[in-house]
C-alpha cells in the first residue's frame, strides 16, 4: 500500500462515522429551528480586513495563503466573526433581532499536543440584538436540549458571569497593568502564579483573599451563596443578580439540574462581557463546547449591537455521545441487490421509490460476497436472482426464496 | 443545593515514577492514601487506594499528558517538566518537595561570551529541556543552537558537542565534578499539583478537598 499522507490534525472520516455527524447535525438543526434560528453559510476564506476588525487575538495564529492577487486570505478559525461580518454588512438594512445557525467546518493550526484537530466541525447559533437574563436562558435552553435531543446523558454546563470578576478588580482599584498580569495566569489555569502574582499586588488581605476565591468557586447553586459574602460593589451584586434571574429562567426551560456555577470561569476575557459557558461529559478531559455574550464584537464592525451565542464541536460531542452506548441506529431498510444494475434494475427502482436503499452489485456476484457488501454499506439483506424469484439473505444467516413483490415487502415492512 | 448533573465517580491521581516517587508517596500516606502496595510493587501501574481512589504511576513527564486528556483527574509533576510539555491542565498547588533549580553552565575556564563570538554569534547548548532553553536565550535576544539530549548533559561540553548545557540541579555537585560553572539561574522548581480542566469542574468537591489536605501536609 502506497503511504500518501493528509495534513497533521485533519482526518478522513468513512461513511459508519460521516452518518453519524450528520445525524447530530439533523437533531441540532432541528432545535436550532424550532427556535426560529435562520442557517447561514458563509465562505470558507475570510480578508485579512474582516479579521482585524475582530482583533489580532483571534486570528494571529490562522491558517493564510494567498489570492490571486497577491492579497492574504484567512480559513476562517471560528464562525462568530464571520456572521458579525454578515449581520453588520449584509443585513445592514434588516432590524434586529437576529437568530443565526451554522454549521461549518473551521480552522486551526494544531499546536503541538493539545488533542485538537486543526480542521473542526461547528455547530452553533448566535442571538444578536438583545441583551438580557432571558435571551442568555433561551441561548443555554437551546444548548441543552440540543445536547439531550442528541442522546448526550451525562453533560453538565459550567456557567459563570465574566463582569463578576471584572467588577471586583475595579472595586478593588485593580490596574490595567496588573489586570494583563492576572488575566495570564488565568488563561495559564496556573493558580500558584495566581496566587504570587496576587500577594504582590498592592491591596488589602480581604480583596486579596477575594481574588483567590472568586477565581477558584464552582459548584452547585450553593455557589451564589458564597459568591455573595464576596460581594463589595453594587455591580458585583447586579452581575450576581443577573445571573441569579438566569439560572432560575434556564429552570424554567427544564435544564437547573444542568447548570454548574462557575465564577473563575475565564474564556476570552479580552471579549466576553456577560455570562461564559462551556459544555462538559464525564467521558472527556476537554470541553465539548462553550460560548457567552460578547457585546463588544458588532460594533468593531461598524454595528453596535449586543449579542450571545455558542459553537459545539460535533467531532468532540459524537465522542462524547459514542463514548455511553452510541448513537441511536436510525438506518434506513435496504438491500445489496445482485445484478440490479441491469436485469433487475427495475425492481431496485421500485425498491428505492418505496423507501428502502439499494446497493446494486454485478451480474454473478456470490451470496457471500453479496451479504459483506451489505455489511459494510451498513445494510441488513442482500438479495441474489433465482429461478422462480430472488434468494433473499439476511445477516444472522437467514435465506429464503422469495418473489419479487415478497422481497419488496420484506424490505418496507408491508405484508405482500 | 442542586445535585450535580454527574455523579463525580472517585478520583484517580497520577503520580511519577522516578526521583520524586518516595517523597509523593510519603506526603499522599498523610493526607491519608493507602500507599503500602505502591512501596512494595514496582511492576504494576494501577492501584486502588481506598473507596473512589485511583493511584496510576507513570513516566514523570507523562503525567501532564494523562491529565490534560481526563484519563487521570489529577496529577504530581515536577514544575520542570510542566515547564517544558506546557499542557492545558490546572496548576493548583506548589507542594515544595522535590526542589531543584534549572541553571545554564558552561565549562569553568571557559568563557560563554567569547565562544558565542567564535560560533558566529551563535552558541550550542546541550539540554533535555528544549523548549525553556529556547526560550530563555530568545528573550534575551541570544541566538543558541539547541541539542537534545536525554541524559548527562555534563558530558556534551568537555567532547566539544555544546558549549553550554541548561539542565537541572539540586546541589551543584554533578556540575563541579565536570568541571562547570553556573552561568545563570533560568527557574526554581518544586513539585506541583495539577488537575484536568474538565474534572476541576466536574469533581471541584473531590478536587478541592485534595488540594486543601495537601496544603495543610506541606505547610504544616
Amino acid at each position: 500500500m502506497k503511504v500518501i499522507p493528509i495534513p497533521a490534525g485533519t482526518k478522513d472520516i468513512l461513511p459508519s462515522e460521516a452518518a453519524e455527524l450528520r445525524q447530530l447535525e439533523v437533531v441540532a438543526r432541528r432545535v436550532f429551528g424550532s427556535f426560529g434560528y435562520g442557517e447561514v453559510v458563509t465562505p470558507t476564506l475570510e480578508t485579512g480586513t474582516a479579521l482585524a476588525a475582530a482583533g489580532e487575538r483571534r486570528f494571529g495564529d490562522s491558517f493564510r495563503l494567498s489570492g490571486q492577487e497577491g492579497e492574504v486570505l484567512y480559513l476562517r478559525p471560528e464562525m462568530t466573526t464571520p456572521i458579525a461580518r454578515l449581520v453588520a454588512t449584509k443585513l445592514a438594512d434588516r432590524e434586529p433581532p437576529f437568530r443565526l445557525c451554522y454549521f461549518a467546518n473551521s480552522f486551526r493550526p494544531t499546536k503541538p499536543q493539545r488533542g485538537r484537530q486543526s480542521e473542526f466541525m461547528q455547530a452553533g447559533v448566535e442571538l444578536i440584538g438583545m441583551d438580557s437574563p432571558a435571551v442568555d436562558a433561551e441561548v443555554l435552553g437551546v444548548l441543552c436540549q440540543v445536547l439531550e435531543s442528541c442522546g448526550l446523558e451525562d453533560f453538565a454546563v459550567g456557567l459563570g458571569e465574566s463582569s463578576f470578576f471584572r467588577a471586583l478588580l475595579d472595586s478593588a482599584g485593580v490596574t490595567s497593568e496588573e489586570r494583563g498580569s492576572i488575566f495570564e495566569t488565568l488563561v495559564k489555569r496556573d493558580r500558584v502564579r495566581l496566587g504570587a502574582v496576587v500577594d504582590g499586588l498592592d491591596l488589602s488581605d480581604d480583596d486579596k483573599q477575594a481574588i483567590m476565591d472568586v477565581t477558584g468557586l464552582r459548584g452547585g447553586s450553593e455557589v451564589l451563596t458564597r459568591a455573595q459574602d464576596l460581594v463589595r460593589a453594587p455591580a458585583m451584586d447586579e452581575a450576581l443578580k443577573r445571573l441569579a434571574r438566569t439560572f432560575y429562567l434556564v429552570s424554567r426551560y427544564g435544564y437547573a439540574g444542568r447548570i454548574l456555577f462557575d465564577l473563575g470561569m475565564f474564556r476570552n476575557f479580552d471579549y466576553y462581557t456577560g455570562i461564559v459557558f462551556e459544555v462538559y461529559s464525564s467521558g472527556l478531559g476537554f470541553p465539548i463546547g462553550g460560548g457567552g455574550r460578547y457585546d463588544g464584537l458588532l460594533a468593531r464592525f461598524g454595528r453596535p449591537a449586543p449579542a450571545v451565542g455558542f459553537a459545539i464541536g460535533l467531532d468532540r460531542l459524537h465522542i462524547a455521545v459514542t463514548e455511553r452506548g452510541g448513537m441511536p441506529v436510525s438506518g434506513r431498510p435496504g438491500v445489496a441487490l445482485v445484478d440490479g444494475l441491469d436485469a433487475a434494475l427495475e425492481l431496485a427502482s421500485r425498491l428505492r421509490d418505496s423507501g428502502a436503499a439499494v446497493f446494486s452489485l454485478p451480474e454473478g456476484t456470490g451470496a457471500g460476497q453479496a451479504l459483506d457488501a451489505a455489511a459494510a454499506a451498513g445494510l441488513s439483506f442482500a438479495a441474489l436472482p433465482q429461478e422462480g424469484g430472488f434468494l433473499l439473505l439476511d445477516q444472522s444467516g437467514g435465506r429464503e426464496l422469495v418473489s419479487a413483490e415478497r422481497l419488496i415487502g420484506a424490505l418496507t415492512g408491508e405484508a405482500s | 443545593m442542586v445535585a450535580s448533573p454527574i455523579p463525580d465517580g472517585g478520583l484517580r491521581l497520577a503520580i511519577p515514577r522516578g526521583n520524586l516517587f518516595a517523597e509523593t508517596l510519603d506526603v499522599l500516606a498523610m493526607v491519608g492514601f493507602d500507599v503500602a502496595e505502591l512501596r512494595k510493587n514496582d511492576r504494576k501501574l494501577v492501584f486502588e487506594v481506598g473507596p473512589g481512589r485511583t493511584i496510576i504511576t507513570t513516566r514523570p513527564s507523562d503525567v501532564p499528558t494523562y491529565v490534560e486528556y481526563g484519563a487521570a483527574d489529577a496529577g504530581i509533576v515536577g514544575k520542570d517538566v510542566l515547564m517544558e510539555c506546557r499542557r492545558n491542565v490546572y496548576e493548583l498547588l506548589d507542594l515544595g518537595f522535590g526542589k531543584c533549580r534549572i541553571v545554564f553552565a558552561t565549562p569553568a575556564d571557559r568563557d560563554p561570551e567569547a565562544e558565542e563570538l567564535r560560533h558566529l554569534g551563535s552558541m550550542r547548548v546541550a539540554t533535555k529541556y528544549p523548549r525553556i532553553t529556547r526560550e530563555y536565550f530568545e528573550g534575551r535576544g541570544k541566538q543558541v543552537e539547541v541539542i537534545e539530549l536525554r541524559g548527562s548533559m555534563e558530558l556534551a561540553p568537555q567532547v566539544d558537542l555544546a558549549e553550554g548545557i541548561v539542565d537541572l540541579t539540586a546541589t551543584g555537585a554533578t556540575l563541579r565534578e565536570n568541571n562547570l560553572v553556573e552561568r545563570a539561574e533560568i527557574a526554581v522548581c518544586a513539585t506541583r499539583l495539577i488537575a484536568n480542566r474538565v474534572s476541576h469542574k466536574l469533581k471541584a468537591n473531590l478536587v478541592d478537598e485534595l488540594a486543601r489536605r495537601l496544603k495543610e501536609v506541606v505547610r504544616g
